[in-house]
């Protein structure tokens, strides 16, 4: 019992110390030499580009470890690159307000953004589209594989809820909308690009994951969904993919800008990029890199 | 003398540790309504809760939390209907029907169900539950307020049966012996002595069990459809307060009114749950006097 008591009182202390030791540690580590290098580089912006970033910043961190790795002139320095959410907005205002080294927005930059920086510089890492899509055997599919936009709105706001209000030979049944969460990036997109200013019907099923909503659509003739260029693609057996107004969802017309349910993953900084953040935007735009990006569902651009 | 000193601190690190426990959840209660308290600037209170629309970042704004909140009120109380008889059945046999040879797996086995986490129960949910219910009802998609109630009676099944046995065996205490000797029926004795004895372990099992499907979210989020409608049809979809979160909190921008109103309903879920086991526990002290 004693002996318990005791065992029991120094596994506690261990972990407390252990604790305490934990959340000491790598402080006053810093880097010698002339120039203070800065080993860390610090993202703010859309939560949609965020995961990306992530991904990219997990496979750079884990491939080279230190600096010098990357290049042989860096200092020996741990790699250290966070990512923090809040909105394509307040990525720009981190830049402007010096409080991150990159901001990540999902849209076009806007001019008052642009003017705002002393010395703006962005580039685009990718773009971000969504295919609408249904099941193979859908009976609209098998009509026709071409629907308009404002056929597209009406569908998703609820003012046609059944197939046979599209076309009187379609069964009378419920329109299954499949859509990703309010206020999420996809969601966004759509928002912008087809619906304008009307709302989504309150009766869409919102799924919370985009993998998962392509499953769903891949097992329901009666759902009509959009999926994410990326996740579309890995299920293109299963689907059928509609063009919109006439325009294929094909990477040619998203890089283009033909394609209107699309948006560009835009980095942006203010100045000259340290050695550092030259080295991981390099990274970004490398094969390896590009092939993260398709990874995570979004069109890497060349 | 070593070994008293040790007591000495083993006792205080573990008052410490309690301490810091409590104020963890102390905290995590006031950031929540520090959080929320902003939405009420822009919306009143009553606005918020009987509000019948949720469209936080739409031009024209709404922040009604009635079809969210009523869906959660109604998926638990489902999931409850669905769990209680067979979970009070369950219990009754496991205490006094069945051989101890066979009961002692069986025990384990409900334990394991207990641990089996709920992303599991969600996906065996979409794979297995809804083709059933599309086929059984002909509906375009099998998402809806019966799937959650099904999915969770099952996922509280072995918490209201753990707690309702051990009372159904305290409870048989000294009757059983009694009832033998008497000639009574087993039948008979459950029925008119171990069951309405033991009704406390019953109501403490369903509040736990309302407790845990309430706040449930993986699994429901998987097969309610998450539409913000009212949960007025057994086959309509639903999205209740913790699928309503956990869905937008990662989009919602920092310090954006969306983002304040999820503090909010999560507030409000809080509230409920408190409201829930005040309720519990008044009933109970009801009874026992």
């Amino acid at each position: 019992m004693r002996k318990r008591t005791k065992f029991l009182t120094l596994l506690i202390l261990s972990l407390v110390i252990s604790t305490l030791l934990a959340a000491c540690g790598d402080r006053g580590k810093q880097t010698g030499g002339e120039l203070p290098f800065k080993s860390e580089i610090f993202f703010v912006g859309s939560s949609s580009m965020a995961p990306v970033i992530s991904q990219l910043a997990d496979q750079f961190t884990n491939q080279f470890r230190t600096w010098d790795q990357v290049d042989p002139g860096l200092p020996a320095a741990e790699i250290k690159i966070s990512v923090a959410t809040g909105g394509s907005g307040a990525g720009a205002k981190a830049v402007l307000d010096g409080t991150a080294d990159f901001g990540m927005l999902a849209r076009d930059t806007r001019e008052e953004e642009r003017g705002a920086l002393a010395n703006y510089r962005e580039i685009k890492i990718g773009m971000d589209a969504l295919v609408i899509a249904v099941k193979q055997d859908n009976p609209l599919a098998r009509q026709r594989r071409d629907i308009g936009a404002a056929e597209l709105r009406q569908i998703f706001a609820g003012e046609i809820s059944r197939w046979n209000e599209l076309d009187p030979a379609l069964p009378a049944k419920e329109i299954v909308l499949l859509v990703r969460d309010v206020g999420g990036g996809a969601h966004e997109v759509f928002q912008k690009a087809i619906m304008g200013k009307s709302d989504f019907s309150d009766r869409a099923v919102q799924v919370h994951s985009m993998p998962s909503l392509v499953s769903r659509l891949a097992g329901n003739r009666q759902a009509i969904g959009y999926a994410s260029y990326g996740v579309a693609d890995q299920f293109r057996e299963e689907l059928a993919v509609f063009s919109l107004d006439g325009v294929v969802p094909s990477a040619e017309n998203i890089m283009n800008g033909s394609y209107p349910v699309a948006r560009p993953l835009v980095l942006v900084w203010n100045g000259e990029l340290s050695a550092a953040e030259q080295a991981f935007l390099d990274y970004i735009r490398s094969p390896a890199g590009a092939r993260v990006i398709t990874e995570m569902g979004f069109l890497p651009l060349p | 003398m070593l070994h008293c000193r040790f007591e000495k601190l083993f006792a205080a690190t573990v008052k410490g540790l309690t301490v810091a426990a409590l104020f963890i959840l102390l905290f995590i209660i006031l950031f929540i309504l520090k959080e929320s308290l902003v939405v009420f600037r822009q919306v009143s209170i009553g606005d918020f809760i009987f509000g019948g629309q949720w469209r936080p970042v739409s031009l024209n704004l709404r922040l009604g939390l009635w079809p969210i909140l009523t869906a959660s009120l109604v998926l638990s109380a489902l999931a409850l209907a669905l769990a209680l008889p067979p979970a009070v059945g369950a219990a009754l046999f496991l205490a006094h029907v069945c051989p101890d040879r066979l009961g002692r797996p069986l025990r384990s086995l409900i334990a394991i169900m207990a641990g089996i986490p709920s992303v599991v129960y969600g996906f065996a949910g979409v794979v297995l539950l809804l083709p059933i219910l599309e086929r059984l009802f002909k509906m375009s998609s099998g998402d809806s307020l019966l799937a959650g109630g099904i999915v969770l009676g099952v996922m509280i099944l072995p918490f209201i049966i753990a707690t309702t046995t051990e009372s159904m065996e305290a409870a048989a205490q000294g009757h059983s012996v009694v009832s033998r000797a008497m000639g009574v029926s087993r039948w008979y004795m459950l029925r008119r002595l171990v069951l309405p004895v033991s009704r406390m372990g019953i109501i403490a099992g369903a509040v736990l069990g309302v407790s845990r499907a309430m706040g449930e979210t993986m699994a429901v989020i998987m097969v309610v459809g998450n539409s913000p409608l009212l949960p007025t049809e057994l086959l309509g979809r639903i999205k209740p307060i913790p699928a309503l979160i956990a869905l937008e909190i990662g989009s919602a921008p920092l310090g954006s009114i969306h983002y304040h109103a999820l503090f909010g309903a999560g507030f409000v879920l809080l509230v409920l749950l408190l409201a829930i086991n005040l309720l519990f526990y008044f009933l109970r002290k009801r009874l026992v006097s």
